[in-house]
């Protein structure tokens, strides 16, 4: 059975890169962003990791329909960066109107210069996998792509995955974890500026003033609650525009970021030590050959230097331009304040930012 | 000949209660506009007004009432209605009680198309129907920006309203007053809540929109730092010892009907259907917190030491600061005057009673909420 290792962190915590970088290694399978669109951008957290068994079309369901969310914003021409499906290209067979498969986001194309062509030798693999529980469902369809890829190691990386890392750990007994950690006002500065944050956190608003599912539901009697920013964005009614216009505040994010490390850390303190890798994001810029030999060992559970990979792996490690130093006395000190609850837990676990 | 009252906005929280009081004190008809949607106009209204008994724990004959002597004629307020004239029908009086109590500024073509181009129609309807007095349901909140004793007459030219809502008000006010053709109420009830007996209303609006925002902060915070929810103590402007004037629903009817009936009214009289023992701010908003699951809020005369959260919380809550400061008391000397001696217990509002008028809204919203998704 192919080794399993789950990249966790809060999002916009240097995670990509990680996966970057594993790709670049023969030996790892680099699974990017599965999770993140499986679960729709975490609107369907718990509909993607349900109690007892289920079969192959529902796994299938789950990882090739287009999502409402993601494909919303597809729609509008302000879907993430990360997405690497050609989607403004027509000739492909996935487009705005068409939407695009969960997989075929970011999963297929990370991996593979043909992710049509993946997506349809997958489909009756996983379409025939026995009832099972989900984690055996999720390693079998991950396996099947380690196999494909060659690689005797499957690393999943999410960006936000901290969130399901409890279900990870229960779905996912034999896996390895690294949990990747940046200084939390750099981390919520640069949530505020990533249009799947700000997707995210429209959604809660939303689905706590609304009392329902906007982008399941049309029950619109609370519509009237909504304040006129976010009720441009309900799904019938949103633009580009608008989209564009709403503002994420940087303590908004700090307050998710404190939340995501609170609950992520309590979590991941139920794993014995072989079995979790802590790296600060921080490490990894100033001394990233240290850090990656680190990384490796964890991930391949192995000492061997490899001087080539570490080589080739540096050159992708750059510093991100985002700083929370930049920022104004009052905007640094909201924060700050912000980001308080998870620095203390951090620390707490011997981890301090100055 | 039948005498009937002609009723808009029946289908609404002040409206149907009318409706069940005429019906209950009067052997008179009801005819009420409605709206037509995806429900045939007379199903609705019906569906409507027996909710409304219900709720309000009306006797049973009011139900047989409903079904035969409230009648429903499909129209919109903001256009005008072809009513077929009926010979075996008399018009007595005309409740003008349909509003949108939106504030967004989204709604402001509505909020003015129904406030005050509906009070206008209304106006029209009811001259072409020759009814000789006209119940204009208001808001006490035409007071807008006025500190102090607010009394029951017309509003100063000064007044300034504190959102468009108000404004909108303001000018449906002035429009009635300007219409000689009949002798005009103007109805001003304040923050309008559920029945004093059963505790419940129709339409959860004003308090209840408040709850609302609380629940939906609650929420916002559990998605983003759940530890907050008991931890943050939400520092909040509202001027401690003002009053934040609830009435229940049962005593609005009750009042407005009172006064419609008496005989020979002056051509126009203004009366605020407003608590004369209304509780604090304070203690009430202390109460939501408390029922909402929040932490308790601390009580703050500015904005000065406003958090983040603070802030972001006074300002998604703009509309209901009008309710929370200030200090000014709704005068409610031709009220008094009107109704008579009242019981003093449906008015009085102790932090237990709040308690249980807050605690039915959040245990009817924790059973409508229920399937929202998880964010872990």
């Amino acid at each position: 059975m192919t080794e399993q290792v789950f990249i966790v962190g809060t999002g916009r915590c240097g995670s990509t890169l990680l996966s970057s970088v594993l790709r670049l290694h023969p030996q790892v399978t680099s699974i990017s962003e599965f999770l993140s669109f499986a679960t729709d951008l975490g609107s369907q957290i718990e509909a993607t990791f349900p109690a007892g068994e289920v079969d192959g079309a529902w796994l299938w369901e789950r990882s090739a329909s287009p999502m409402p969310l993601q494909n919303l914003m597809i729609r509008h021409d302000v879907a993430m960066d990360e997405v690497l499906y050609p989607w403004r290209d027509r000739t492909h067979r996935f487009h705005r109107d068409t939407g695009v498969p969960a997989i075929s986001q970011v999963t297929l194309p990370h991996l593979t210069d043909d992710p049509d062509g993946w997506l349809d030798a997958l489909a009756p693999v996983v379409k025939a996998f026995d009832r099972a529980p989900v984690g055996v469902q999720l390693r079998r369809l991950f396996d099947w792509l380690a196999a494909r890829d060659g690689g005797a190691v499957w690393a999943e990386r999410s960006g936000g995955s901290l969130r399901v890392v409890h279900r990870l750990i229960e779905h996912f007994p034999d896996a390895r974890f690294v949990h990747v950690v940046r200084d939390g006002r750099d981390t919520a500065l640069s949530m505020s500026r990533h249009r799947g944050f700000k997707m995210v956190l429209v959604y809660f608003q939303m689905l706590e003033l609304l009392g329902c599912d906007p982008f399941r539901s049309d029950d619109r009697r609370w519509e009237g609650d909504l304040p006129d920013d976010l009720a441009a964005l309900l799904p019938e009614r949103f633009t580009r525009q608008a989209f564009l216009d709403f503002e994420v505040a940087a303590p908004l994010c700090g307050h998710y970021w404190s939340g995501e490390i609170v609950e992520g850390l309590a979590a991941l303190d139920r794993l014995p030590p072989d079995r979790l890798l802590t790296i600060r994001f921080e490490d990894l810029l100033d001394e990233p050959r240290h850090t990656l030999r680190r990384l490796l060992a964890h991930v391949l559970r192995t000492d061997r230097e490899d001087a080539g990979f570490l080589a080739r792996a540096a050159q992708l490690v750059h510093r991100p331009a985002s700083r929370w130093q930049d920022l104004e006395a009052r905007d640094r000190g909201r924060l700050e304040a912000a980001c308080q609850a998870g620095f203390a837990a951090l620390a707490a676990r011997g981890m301090s930012w100055r | 000949m039948i005498a009937t009252h002609f009723v808009t906005g029946a289908t609404g929280l002040v409206g149907s209660a009318i409706v069940l009081e005429l019906l209950q004190r009067t052997t008179d008809d009801v005819c009420c506009l409605v709206r037509p949607g995806s429900e045939e106009v007379t199903a609705r209204l019906r569906r409507v007004l027996l909710r409304a008994a219900e709720s309000y724990a009306a006797p049973p004959d009011v139900r047989r009432a409903i079904a035969e002597r409230c009648h429903a004629v499909a129209g919109d307020v903001i256009e005008p209605c072809n009513l077929p004239p009926d010979p075996d029908r008399s018009f007595t009086q005309f409740w003008h009680s349909a509003a949108s109590l939106h504030f967004e500024a989204r709604y402001a073509d509505e909020i003015m198309a129904v406030n005050c181009q509906g009070t206008a129609r209304a106006l029209e309807l009811a001259a072409r129907l020759g009814v000789s007095q006209f119940n204009h349901l208001s808001t006490a909140y035409v007071a807008g920006t006025r500190p102090g004793e607010i009394a029951e007459a017309a509003c100063p030219r000064d007044t300034r309203p504190n959102n468009l809502y108000e404004k909108s008000k303001i000018e449906a006010e002035a429009l009635v007053e300007r219409d000689p053709r009949f002798a005009r109420r103007i109805l001003r009830p304040s923050i309008v809540i559920g029945h004093s007996r059963t505790l419940e209303t129709i339409h959860p609006t004003g308090l209840y929109g408040f709850m609302r925002k609380l629940r939906a902060y609650r929420g916002v915070l559990a998605r983003t730092q759940a530890s907050l929810v008991r931890d943050k103590s939400l520092r909040l402007r509202v001027d401690t010892g003002t009053e934040l004037d609830l009435i229940p629903i049962d005593r609005v009817a009750a009042n407005a009907v009172t006064i419609a009936l008496i005989r020979d009214p002056p051509p126009i009289s203004y009366f605020h259907l407003s608590n004369p023992c209304a509780p604090q701010a304070d203690m009430t908003t202390e109460v939501m917190f408390e029922t909402s699951g929040l932490a308790r809020p601390t009580f703050v005369p500015d904005g000065s030491a406003f958090d983040w959260l603070d802030e972001q919380f006074h300002l998604r809550t703009e509309f209901y600061r009008t309710y929370l400061t200030g200090f000014r008391t709704f005068l409610r000397t031709h009220t008094a005057r009107a109704v008579g001696p009242e019981p003093v217990e449906p008015y009085r509002l102790p932090r237990d009673v709040m308690r249980s008028y807050c605690a039915w809204y959040v245990a009817r919203l924790e059973q409508e909420w229920v399937d929202l998704p998880p964010t872990r």
